[in-house]
């Protein structure tokens, strides 16, 4: 029992875990316990073994899994490796991280069903536990739909329900809302804190991206390096190893980099809230007394007078007869810009994006690269002036090892034999991949196969840049040292053009904003003025503003600056 | 060149599964029958004119089913470039390799040299006739897919006593479907980026070839993964397994099953009875 009086639901005791062509193992002698109804998330670094440690509690390490388990995991009384995994699905239910790739029927209901079918259940118990899910999780709108169809929300909703229905004391949860767009992120937040709250599950959560999830968590767990580092409640996990935190490699949401921030001028000493709500109730009690409201040097780089670099005129784009994609773009990208194109699922962005780098042909209007137009120029021609990054790097990498994977690139450009050690080398020196050069390309990780990707279009030295969903499937650390190479290549005068919905990435990064719905332009400027001037539209449109020119919004009415980065908010501390 | 996106397409085609017509509503084991049936039939008959009639006589379902063409267009098109490349290249070129030396070989009647190769007329009508008999039961398939609910399907099959194993390999691979082709559509736009040559059928190869290493790592992946999800929701538990979904014989079914009977009893008469529809087919 913890000291709320709580039971202990999962046993974890001297639990060290190491894969099968390992040399050290991944889990190094964990002890832990978790308490029924308690929300505990587990943070760490990619590697640090979190979705190791989870696959423990389902049984998927020992039984599932090849590799060598040493220590106990006892979940609900039960021994995990005396028990399958079906035994222990009725106690602990599961939620994976890709929303496509654990939805196994055609239709919601029939997901829903199919863990109760497998324990043949009579049809009155089933329908009853169905309907009792759909109410919990909010889905009868869409009980009948198919599943293919639903937003990533959605999936990860019905994926939850399916679990529910197994009346598990405990789920959880690795990654659930990694890859989801924000207004998804902040729906699947809210059930989870609902499902602890009325149902009393034990809920236990992977995440890199915690700044939601954040407000309600009541216990927090951090991994590094197999081991556990830290333990305890949120608030005093994170101001009281702050930098220890930052050290391992721990995204800190940014409410609370503000929060840091202010207390390291020596406000707020006493305050130890981690609540959006709270930093910004602070904030404008305080505004007079900690910022300097005058001392405001902002940055807005108006390009609008280079070179343009690509130009869209009157760009209509259909699949078929008459169904519009594109509905008339017109745009000029100049030299030197760092472009965020940014719009709701199917606004048509991914789209435009293969229009630029000639997979689809304009129906009607015109596109033109450096002047010339692209319906004249062949894929060869236009992949010399523009390298496009796929949203999965597995798509593009094909060759058996990663010095082929470079050399390919070069050979198609005819680029002279002997410069071509030359090139490999250096641009494999500078993604911190030269010791993988004899590797096979998908023998590395997520994070190195981005970067791989990243290497082999950046080699030929493109002058335009187009990344289409930089930030799928990669952790906060890996997403930085890419996108920092990218602003490098800005800096150099590179044109960069970003797909995204990660509106944080946005704000950080690029100069230039483009705001696209259902086909057409809606908004064109920068960030600053982008998200200020139209932050209550970009509501509504569901692409919300990241954390800081929210609060900026939010206290418009007390002088405050219209603010993008916490960098900012530190400069204009008193 | 891909029309539109994969995921729409296999939106589209699942589409068809919404509607309600009296051939959706029938049970799946009827349905299932009556392609059993077709196929048998099928396979006694040599004659191109009989076989003509089987396939008309499907024709009306397909249209009670109100199936959208275009959402089956993909599939219609794969059909039929696999039995056109059978047609022309088993049975029409000098002489074909599974009747060579019978009557029925192509070596008799009126041929035209085509470069080194001579396609022979009768082996050209017999290859018609192959791709009839193929035809009908892939096209009645087709028909079945797209108007039946996979879990659906999956009852009948358990109520005909078919271990759930099978059953959850069609459906697992029904799943992974969409995900394959959407993957292979994203390695080839990437390839076609690369500078790959796609131009040419010996370009085409070589790109084939190279987009199924990943392809295959990544199908594999998405599997495991799925794995884990459903074990995860008990599968594999070896308890006797329930299902949710209930089947019924209705009216419908019975009005199908007279006419699967009576369709079945009137072709076989002619065939073994009048002897007709197995002679030569010049």
């Amino acid at each position: 029992m913890n000291k709320l009086g709580h039971n202990i639901v999962i046993e974890v005791k001297n639990l060290k875990f190491t894969f099968p062509s390992a040399t050290e193992p991944i889990l190094k002698g964990i002890n832990l316990e978790i308490y029924s109804g308690e929300l505990t998330l587990i943070v760490g670094p990619t590697g640090s073994g979190k979705s190791t440690l989870l696959q423990t509690f389902n049984g998927i390490i020992p039984h599932l899994s090849s590799g060598k388990m040493e220590g106990e995991v006892i979940v609900d009384g039960l021994n995990t490796k005396e028990h399958e995994v079906y035994e222990l699905s009725s106690h602990i239910g599961s939620v994976f991280q890709d929303p496509d790739a654990q939805i196994f029927s055609i239709r919601v209901e029939d997901e829903i069903a199919f863990g109760l079918e497998n324990l043949g259940f009579s049809f009155e118990e089933m329908e009853k536990r169905i309907n009792q899910a759909v109410e919990w999780v909010g889905l009868k709108p869409i009980f009948k739909n198919i599943t293919i169809a639903l937003s990533g929300g959605q999936k990860q909703k019905v994926s939850i329900a399916s679990s529910l229905a197994m009346l598990p004391k405990i789920i959880i949860l690795d990654g659930p809302i990694t890859d989801l767009d924000p207004v998804s992120k902040q729906l699947i937040t809210s059930l989870l804190f609902d499902l602890k709250t009325k149902l009393g599950i034990t809920l236990v959560i992977a995440e890199h991206d915690f700044s939601k999830i954040i407000e309600i968590t009541d216990r927090i767990i951090v991994l590094n390096n197999g081991e556990v580092v830290l333990d305890g409640n949120p608030k005093d996990i994170i101001w009281n190893n702050y930098k220890e935190l930052e050290n391992i490699g721990i995204i800190i949401p940014q409410h609370i980099e503000l929060m840091h921030f202010i207390k390291e001028k020596g406000y707020a000493l006493k305050n130890n809230s981690i609540y959006y709500q709270d930093v910004l109730k602070y904030i404008r009690n305080n505004i007079n007394d900690i910022i300097n409201i005058n001392k405001i040097e902002l940055k807005n780089i108006d390009k609008y007078e280079d070179n343009i670099s690509i130009s869209f005129k009157d760009l209509w784009f259909a699949y078929r007869k008459n169904e519009y994609i594109l509905k008339g773009l017109n745009a000029n990208i100049h030299e030197g810009e760092f472009i965020a194109i940014i719009g709701p699922n199917g606004s048509g962005k991914s789209t435009w994006a293969k229009t630029m780098i000639g997979l689809l042909k304009p129906s009607k209007g015109e596109i033109k690269i450096y002047g010339k137009n692209t319906e004249n120029l062949d894929m060869n021609t236009i992949t010399k002036y523009i390298g496009f990054l796929f949203q999965n790097p597995g798509s593009q990498l094909f060759a058996n090892s990663v010095q082929e994977e470079m050399e390919f690139g070069l050979k198609i450009k005819e680029i002279d034999p002997k410069k071509i050690s030359v090139i490999i080398d250096e641009t494999l020196n500078l993604l911190g991949l030269s010791a993988y050069k004899k590797m096979h390309p998908f023998s590395l990780s997520r994070g190195e196969k981005k970067r791989l990707a990243a290497a082999s279009v950046l080699q030929t030295h493109p002058n335009i840049v187009v990344l289409d969903e930089p930030t799928t499937g990669q952790d906060r650390k890996n997403l930085f040292g890419l996108m920092n190479l990218m602003k490098n290549l800005n800096e150099k005068g590179g044109t960069i053009i970003m797909i995204t919905h990660d509106m944080q990435l946005v704000a950080e990064y690029a100069d230039r904003v483009i705001v696209i719905k259902d086909g057409k332009i809606e908004l064109d400027g920068s960030p600053r003025d982008v998200f200020y001037k139209h932050f209550e539209q970009l509501e509504e449109w569901n692409l919300s503003p990241p954390t800081v020119p929210r609060i900026s919004y939010e206290l418009k009415n007390y002088n405050f600056p219209m603010l993008l980065r916490t960098d900012e908010f530190q400069n204009i501390l008193k | 060149m891909h029309l539109i996106t994969a995921r729409q397409e296999m939106s589209e085609f699942l589409a068809n599964l919404e509607q309600d017509t009296p051939f959706h509503r029938l049970d799946p084991r009827v349905k299932m029958l009556y392609l059993f049936v077709l196929t048998i039939v099928n396979i006694f008959y040599l004659d191109s004119k009989f076989l003509l009639i089987i396939l008309f006589s499907t024709i009306p379902f397909w249209i009670i089913a109100r199936i959208k063409i275009r959402s089956i267009l993909p599939q219609l098109t794969g059909i039929a470039l696999f039995l056109l490349s059978l047609m022309i290249f088993i049975y029409s070129f000098s002489g074909s390799v599974l009747f060579s030396g019978s009557e029925y070989s192509g070596t008799e009647g009126l041929s035209i040299k085509i470069g080194p190769l001579i396609m022979n007329f009768s082996a050209a009508n017999l290859g018609l006739v192959q791709l009839l008999r193929m035809s009908i039961p892939m096209l009645t398939s087709l028909l079945i897919f797209s108007t039946t609910d996979p879990a659906m399907f999956a009852r009948g099959l358990d109520k005909l006593k078919i271990p759930f194993e099978i059953s959850f390999m069609f459906l697992g691979a029904l799943k992974l479907l969409p995900l394959i082709l959407e993957e292979s559509r994203n390695i080839t736009d990437a390839q076609r980026i690369r500078g790959v040559n796609t131009r040419g059928p010996i370009n085409r190869i070589r790109a084939t070839g190279m987009l199924l290493f990943p392809l295959i790592i990544n199908t594999l992946s998405k599997s495991r993964q799925l794995g884990m999800a459903v074990e995860c929701k008990a599968f594999g538990s070896g308890k006797h397994r329930s299902f949710y979904r209930e089947l019924k014989i209705r009216k419908g079914d019975y009005i199908m099953l007279i006419w699967i009977f009576t369709f079945a009893t009137v072709m076989l008469y002619i065939r073994f009875v009048l002897g007709m529809g197995w002679g030569r087919m010049m």
